[in-house]
This record gives structure tokens, C-alpha cells and sequence, in this order.
């Protein structure tokens, strides 16, 4: 082959590659309200009283899964999953990999996976990860209540039947939910700010929305290079805005629908928010959002940075993290590990509000369609999930070398936090770190005090009906919403009736009718 | 005399149309199985695929298959006409594909010429080179480097601006400087590339051309504006062809990144691409995808089709079929 060939092949191939590599611009940011939490407050069901997996499964044939998993991969992966696989060939005569699918490209991958047919065994799952869709779409494999009791022994003792019948898709249960104790972030995040910028703005703590503002004005007027708080288009200034208002039309028969609001406290009169009432609602939250903006409380950049509010914040770019509270204790420990002179703390600004519950489809697990090892993925799942060895190994690493075990059950890292288990099977028997932010086990009590599950948390819309509307209505809330949310609109009003007439336009109406009615149907059922 | 070679003639004209691959092979076989690679690309990845349109008339899911999903009849369309934001869309892709090609003609076109006026071998050899290496960086990272020259707070310019004592400026959010952006930042990412085109056929002008002019005296602008110019007129008329055919359809990767996504910029930015995604991202819809995918891929054929068919009326040596 002469040079020149060669070098002509390899500029094609060059080509090639890049241009392919060009194809995927999206960037999507961890949703926020997903984590593991430690929980030692409720006494999980002892696995050991529940009998093991029946004898008469047949084990004999090894068996290699794969779990396709979201997020990066996690640091110390490879060194957890030796040990974990270790254990399961003697136990179970199988091992798993995983695949992890990191934020930036889950969006794209994560359905691409079961529209391609791809091999795997089982996967993570939730409502914010196209559940109820793939579930309708037959991605996932039906579990049976009999296979469940038979091959998962720990995880039907430790499982509610409500929890089950929570993640019901048309009567079907394609999940196995994590049964940790979590909340929504929504109207109930909390924040974290910084203990050295308090200390030399000469403020000693912050208990209310007032002193969250002083403490950003502080901000502005000291450390103009810092943001008071950071957003960015997936990071809406929504969740900082709710933090501020009235919380409107929360509560355990509240829920949310498209451009409207319900309360189903009688299944025969369902009383329903819409048209002006809710607009004029969200038209108080933008007029705060712009003047927000006008503060400068968070970037002119805002609209078009890809930093997120987490890593503005451990960088020091930003001087306040908002998330729900088991986030917050996350983002604490690493702060403080990495920089314990920024002397993080969380700070709740309403103590009083109502804490909902994670809906049960907030995080769990679920089967392929297609898995040729049911049996034992299901029972493999139950004992990485439930058996106290399995899930200490999987989230704490190895003990006495990752972490000591206290008298009272919590843990404590040696050196530095490890970096390992997975998402989706933070279950009751997760134990609480040493760690932990000094108020966290207050905040937490105090938000199982003000706790309520939301009946809403159960109601899977199928949007089958309506899809067309349902895209249109998308496109134009794409358009409005990030920019009346972030306070970009020079004309607020003006602006929120464009959405609004758009949105009209589009058939909102006939979205919402459709909406309602299995609102109601759902009520009824519920009942 | 005349009748019998006519009559002649015909048959042997048609025999000639017919075999004239044929021929071409039984001649230079090794030749012609040359193409074989490319045919093959071709089939493989854009004729087999082609039966996967069936998806925008189906109501897919991954258990019945593409074959044995349910019709759906036009419904996966109504989308995209649901709220009229597809004409709009539509004039935009089109305004700005339009924009592209004219100025990446021109400015190629001058590149070209300039380069194959430079005498200075390394010279030439440099210019072309850093020209081209904006070609090979993808578009995420192309958007980070506009996002650091154009950015509020971190930008080059504002920083510039900064330590001048001026105000800063608010470019990222400004909507009407954003077409002229994208205009410049496509030009410069494909002027390199995009030049070596016309550049190859410049070096294949017959030299003696420009001997024989330059004997009558004419200067290099009378050469190039003689000779150069109107010799490259078949490649871009085919070039343009080629171009219409995706007139249709947007650079997805090129406008989300540029912007960053930003909605404040939407009304100068959208087009067809960026609002199916902003449709379609939360729903997993292939269906709707694959129609307006669909929708694109017939709005351009016909393009083609009409382009094609007045080019040869008016000149029948440049058109692609």
C-alpha cells in the first residue's frame, strides 16, 4: 500500500469517527431527588427470620448477568464487585457486571438499550427514567407475586403490599421498589451554605427565608466573584423559587397536572385548579424569579452554563447548594471532607413545611424483558438488596478497611468517604454514617414528623390519547419555561400570557380533559 | 445515403444506454469493481434502513417488532402541525441552510483561489492546515469554545472589555446577534474542508490555459476572474445540488451547542431539529421521530427534484441526474 492510501484511509477513518462523535449534544444533570439515604431510625425486617431462597431451585448452571445501572461509574466499581461476585458464585453459582450509563448520555442510551435489544439482565429504574414508558412499551418482564415470594424471599417480606401495588402499571408490577426512607425535594429542599462566609459577614445562623436572602445580599457585596446561588437550565430556578412562596396546593390529595392542580379528597367531586387561578399563581413565582435575577443572586450565564448547582457549590464558584435533605447531607460530607475550613451546613428555611414522601417508582429496580436467567437475576437482586453482608459490601466496601462498624450500627469511613453502591437499592437495612451533618438526624425527624404520602405518588398518566398535544405543549414549554422560571423575561406578564395562549392554542384543554378523567378513574380505584 | 446511417443509429444508441455498464465492466474490471465499496456503503446504510420508515405510520413498541406493530395511519404527524411552529421552523432551517451555502461558497471558493495563487510551498502548506483543523474538533467542543469567548462572566470578551474600563457586555442572551454567529462558526469550521474541494479542481485546470493568458498579458485578476472562476462553475452548481438535497434539514449538534441550548435565543435559532428534540426528548416517541424525520427527508427530495429539473432546462451539462 503506498503512503499516500494509508493516509487518505486514516483521514477517512479520522473523519469518520469524528463526525459520529458529534451526534450527541445533550447534556442532562442527574435529576436531584434521587439518593441513597442512611437510615437506621426503622428497624428493618431481619432477612435472617425469613426462610432463604427454596432449596428445589435448581443452581447448577452458572450464570453471568448484567445490570445496566445510571450515573458514572462509580470509583471503587471494580474493586466492590470482585468481592461482591466472589460471594455470589459460592452462594448463587452466578456473577453480574454493570454497565453504567452516565448522566450526560442516559437520556439517549438508557431506552436505546431495550429498543435495541440489547443482553442484559436487569437495570435500574423510576419514574424519572421512563418506568411507566417502558413498562407500556414491554421493556421490562412482569414479575408475579409467586415468582417474587419464590425467588425473593427477603425483598416480599421487606416490600409492603401498598409499595406493590404503588408501582402497578395497568395492574402489572414490572418494579421492585427501594423501601429507604426518602423525600421529595420539590417545595421542601433544603440548603447548604457556607460557615466561613457566615462568620465573616458577621451572621450566626440561618433560620428563615429572610436570612437566606441577607446571607446572599452579604455575598453580592463581599465576594463579588462568587454567585449567590448557582442554576442552570436543568437546575431551574424553580426549586429556589418554591423555596420562597406559600406552598399552594400541597398536601396528601394534592396533585399536579398539566397546567392545573387536583384535589381528589372525594373521588366523586374532584375539585380541580386551573385556567386563571393557577396561572396567576406561577405569574407570583415568576415576578419573584425576575427580581431574583435582577439581584443577581444567580448568573447572567444561567440559561446557557452546564455546571450544575452541586458543582458550582464544590467548587466554590457558588455559595449555596439547594436539594432535597438526604442530598444535602451528601453534598455536606463531601464538602466538608474536601474543605472542612468552608465549614458547610445545612439550613432548613421552613421547619414547618410539609415533608412528601419519594413516591414508591422513585428509584428501584427492574428485569429485562428479554433476561434468559430470570430466576436467578431475581434471586441475585434479592440478596444484594437484603442480606446485611451483601449490602454492606456493595455500599460501605470492605469493613476494617473501608469502614468500622459502631456499636449502634452506624459506620464510619477510615480514610476518605468510598465511593460504591448502586442506585435503586437503598433499602432499610442502609445503616447511617458517622459523618453525617451534625443536624442532619434532627432535620430527618423533623421531616418524618411533617411527612405525608402523597396519593398522587401512585397515578401513572398515560398520555396514549393525546401524544401529538403532549409533544406540541412540550416544545412550548421548553421554550417558556426556563426562561420565566429563571427570571430572563424583560416582560414577565407578557411573556406567561404568551405561554398561556400558546399552550391553548396547542389543546391544552383536550390534554387536560384527558388528564382528568383518568384522574378520576384513578380516585375511584384507589378508594 | 444519409437515411440508412440515422436508422442505423438509433437501435444502436439505445443498445449503447442500456450496456453502458456492462461494457464498462467486460473493459476495465478491476476498475469499475472499484465503486463496489461505496455501493455497498450505500445500500447497507441508507437503502436497508429505508423499510424503518414504516415506524412513522406505526404505533411502535419494541414487543410486536417494526414489522408487526399497529398502524397508526398519519397520527405520528399531527405533531408537528399541531401549533403551526413548523412553518416557522421550517423557513428557519431553510434561511439559515441558505446562509451556509452562500457563504461557505464564497468564502471557500476565495480560500481556494488565494491558496492556489501562493507560491510559498510551506507558506501554503500552514495556511491550509490550521484552516482545516477546526473540521475535526465536534460541535460540544466548538460550543465550549464560543461559550469561553462569549460568556457574562468568564467570556473573553467581556474580560477584555473589563480591563479596558468598558461595560460589560451580555452577548450569550442577545438574540439578534446569534444568526450571524452561527453563520460565522459554521464558515469557520468548514472553510478548510470545504476548500480542499475546489482547490483539487483548480490544480486540475490545464496550466497552459493560464500560460497562454499570461502571454496575452493578462494579470493574476484577469486570470482568475477569465479563467479560474468560470472553469469551477460545474463544481459548485453540483456542489449546490448536493447541498439542497439536506436544505431541509438542520445541524442539530451545531445549534444546540452553539446556543448552549438557550431558550431566550430560540426564536432566531429554532429549526426543525432542535424543536423535534425539544417535542420529543421527555416522550421516547419513535415513532414521532420517525416522522419528522420523514417529514425532512420528502421536503428535500422534492427540492432536489424541482432544482434539478429547472437546471436542466437552463443548463443541461451541470445537473446531477
Amino acid at each position: 500500500m503506498s503512503k499516500k492510501l494509508i493516509l487518505v484511509l486514516v483521514v477517512v477513518f479520522l473523519t469518520t469517527s469524528l463526525l459520529m462523535g458529534c451526534g450527541t449534544g445533550s447534556n442532562v444533570n442527574g435529576p436531584g431527588n434521587a439518593t441513597p439515604t442512611p437510615q437506621a431510625t426503622e428497624k428493618p425486617t431481619d432477612p435472617e427470620e425469613t426462610e432463604g431462597p427454596q432449596s428445589d431451585i435448581d443452581l447448577s448452571e452458572y450464570v453471568e448477568l448484567k445490570m445496566v445501572m445510571v450515573g458514572p461509574e462509580l470509583d471503587d466499581y471494580e474493586r466492590i464487585i470482585k468481592l461482591v461476585n466472589d460471594k455470589l458464585k459460592e452462594d448463587l453459582n452466578a456473577t453480574f457486571t454493570v454497565e453504567f450509563l452516565d448522566w450526560g448520555e442516559f437520556a439517549t442510551k438508557y431506552p436505546l438499550k431495550f429498543a435495541s435489544g440489547e443482553e442484559f439482565d436487569f437495570c435500574y429504574t423510576s419514574n424519572w427514567s421512563f418506568y411507566g414508558d417502558q413498562a407500556v412499551k414491554g421493556g421490562f418482564l412482569e414479575l408475579t407475586m409467586e415468582d417474587i415470594q419464590k425467588y425473593m424471599p427477603r425483598t416480599y417480606a421487606n416490600v409492603t403490599p401498598d409499595m406493590w401495588d404503588g408501582v402497578k402499571v395497568d395492574g402489572k408490577i414490572y418494579m421492585i421498589p427501594q423501601t429507604g426512607l426518602q423525600f421529595t425535594g420539590d417545595h421542601n429542599n433544603k440548603f447548604v451554605v457556607r460557615g466561613d462566609l457566615l462568620e465573616k459577614y458577621g451572621m450566626s445562623e440561618i433560620k428563615t427565608a429572610d436570612d437566606l436572602l441577607e446571607y446572599w445580599d452579604n455575598v453580592l457585596e463581599h465576594d463579588p466573584d462568587m454567585i449567590p446561588i448557582g442554576i442552570n437550565q436543568s437546575w431551574w430556578g424553580w426549586w429556589v423559587i418554591a423555596s420562597f412562596r406559600p406552598i399552594k396546593w400541597v398536601g396528601e390529595n394534592w396533585g399536579a397536572g398539566p397546567y392545573n392542580a387536583y384535589d381528589i379528597s372525594d373521588p366523586d367531586n374532584i375539585k380541580i385548579i386551573d385556567g386563571d387561578e393557577w396561572w396567576a399563581d406561577r405569574l407570583d413565582a415568576f415576578k419573584l424569579a425576575r427580581e431574583f435575577q435582577q439581584k443577581g443572586y444567580w448568573s447572567k450565564d444561567a440559561l446557557t452554563l452546564q455546571d450544575d448547582n452541586g458543582v458550582m457549590f464544590e467548587n466554590g464558584v457558588s455559595a449555596t447548594a439547594i436539594r432535597q435533605i438526604t442530598m444535602c447531607n451528601e453534598m455536606y460530607e463531601k464538602v466538608n471532607a474536601a474543605h472542612p475550613e468552608w465549614k458547610p451546613m445545612i439550613v432548613d428555611i421552613h421547619p414547618e413545611a410539609p415533608a412528601p414522601y419519594y413516591p414508591v417508582t422513585g428509584d428501584g429496580m427492574a428485569l429485562h424483558a428479554t433476561t434468559k436467567h430470570k430466576e436467578r437475576a431475581m434471586m441475585v437482586l434479592d440478596i444484594i438488596s437484603y442480606d446485611q453482608e451483601y449490602y454492606d459490601l456493595i455500599y460501605y466496601g470492605v469493613k476494617d478497611q473501608d469502614y468500622t462498624l459502631n456499636a449502634d450500627g452506624s459506620y464510619t469511613w477510615i480514610s476518605k468517604p468510598v465511593n460504591v453502591g448502586f442506585r435503586g437499592m437503598n433499602n432499610k437495612i442502609a445503616r447511617m454514617s458517622t459523618t453525617v451533618a451534625p443536624n442532619y438526624k434532627e432535620l430527618l425527624d423533623n421531616q418524618v414528623k411533617n411527612g405525608f404520602h402523597p396519593k398522587f405518588n401512585n397515578f401513572i398518566y398515560n398520555n396514549k390519547n393525546v401524544e401529538a398535544i403532549a409533544a406540541a405543549i412540550s416544545s412550548i414549554e421548553e421554550k417558556y419555561a426556563p426562561i420565566l422560571q429563571m427570571g430572563f423575561a424583560e416582560d414577565v406578564e407578557g411573556m406567561t400570557q404568551q405561554w398561556r395562549s400558546e399552550v391553548e392554542a396547542a389543546g391544552l384543554k383536550e390534554y387536560q380533559d384527558d388528564f382528568t378523567a383518568q384522574v378520576i378513574e384513578f380516585a375511584k380505584r384507589y378508594k | 445515403m444519409a437515411n440508412p446511417e440515422i436508422s442505423n443509429n438509433i437501435p444502436l444508441q439505445k443498445k449503447r444506454r442500456k450496456g453502458v455498464f456492462y461494457e464498462l465492466f467486460i473493459k476495465h474490471p478491476l476498475l469499475t469493481l472499484m465503486i463496489a465499496p461505496a455501493v455497498i456503503y450505500v445500500f447497507v446504510f441508507s437503502y436497508l434502513p429505508m423499510a424503518g420508515i414504516v415506524i412513522a405510520f406505526k404505533d411502535y413498541t419494541y414487543t410486536k417488532g417494526i414489522f408487526g406493530s399497529d398502524w397508526a395511519g398519519f397520527k405520528n404527524f399531527a405533531f408537528l402541525f399541531q401549533t403551526g411552529v413548523i412553518y416557522r421552523v421550517t423557513i428557519n432551517t431553510i434561511l439559515y441552510n441558505l446562509a451556509f451555502l452562500t457563504v461557505d461558497i464564497t468564502v471557500q471558493i476565495t480560500i481556494a483561489v488565494f491558496l492556489s495563487e501562493l507560491s510559498n510551498k510551506y507558506f501554503k502548506k500552514i495556511t491550509q492546515t490550521m484552516l482545516l483543523f477546526p473540521f475535526f474538533i465536534s460541535w460540544v467542543v466548538a460550543g465550549a469554545i464560543v461559550f469561553n469567548i462569549l460568556s457574562y462572566r468568564f467570556g473573553v470578551i467581556n474580560n477584555i472589555l473589563t480591563y479596558l474600563g468598558k461595560e460589560k457586555v451580555d452577548i450569550m442572551n442577545n438574540p439578534v446577534i446569534w444568526p450571524p454567529i452561527i453563520v460565522f462558526f459554521r464558515m469557520w469550521k468548514g472553510v478548510g474542508y470545504g476548500s480542499i474541494v475546489y482547490l483539487a479542481n483548480i490544480m486540475g485546470i490545464d496550466q497552459e490555459i493560464y500560460e497562454a493568458a499570461k502571454i496575452d498579458g493578462a494579470n493574476v485578476f484577469q486570470r482568475i476572474k477569465h479563467i479560474t472562476l468560470p472553469l469551477l462553475k460545474p463544481t459548485v452548481v453540483i456542489l449546490i445540488l448536493l447541498n439542497l438535497g439536506n436544505i431541509i434539514r438542520g445541524d442539530f449538534a451545531m445549534f444546540y451547542n452553539l446556543t448552549g441550548n438557550n431558550a431566550l435565543l430560540l426564536d432566531v435559532t429554532d429549526i426543525i431539529d432542535t424543536f423535534v428534540y425539544r417535542s420529543l426528548m421527555t416522550m421516547q416517541n419513535y415513532s414521532m421521530s420517525t416522522a419528522a424525520g420523514l417529514y425532512q427527508s420528502v421536503l428535500g427530495f422534492f427540492i432536489i427534484i424541482t432544482v434539478n429539473a429547472i437546471i436542466k432546462k437552463v443548463q443541461p451539462d451541470y445537473t446531477l441526474f
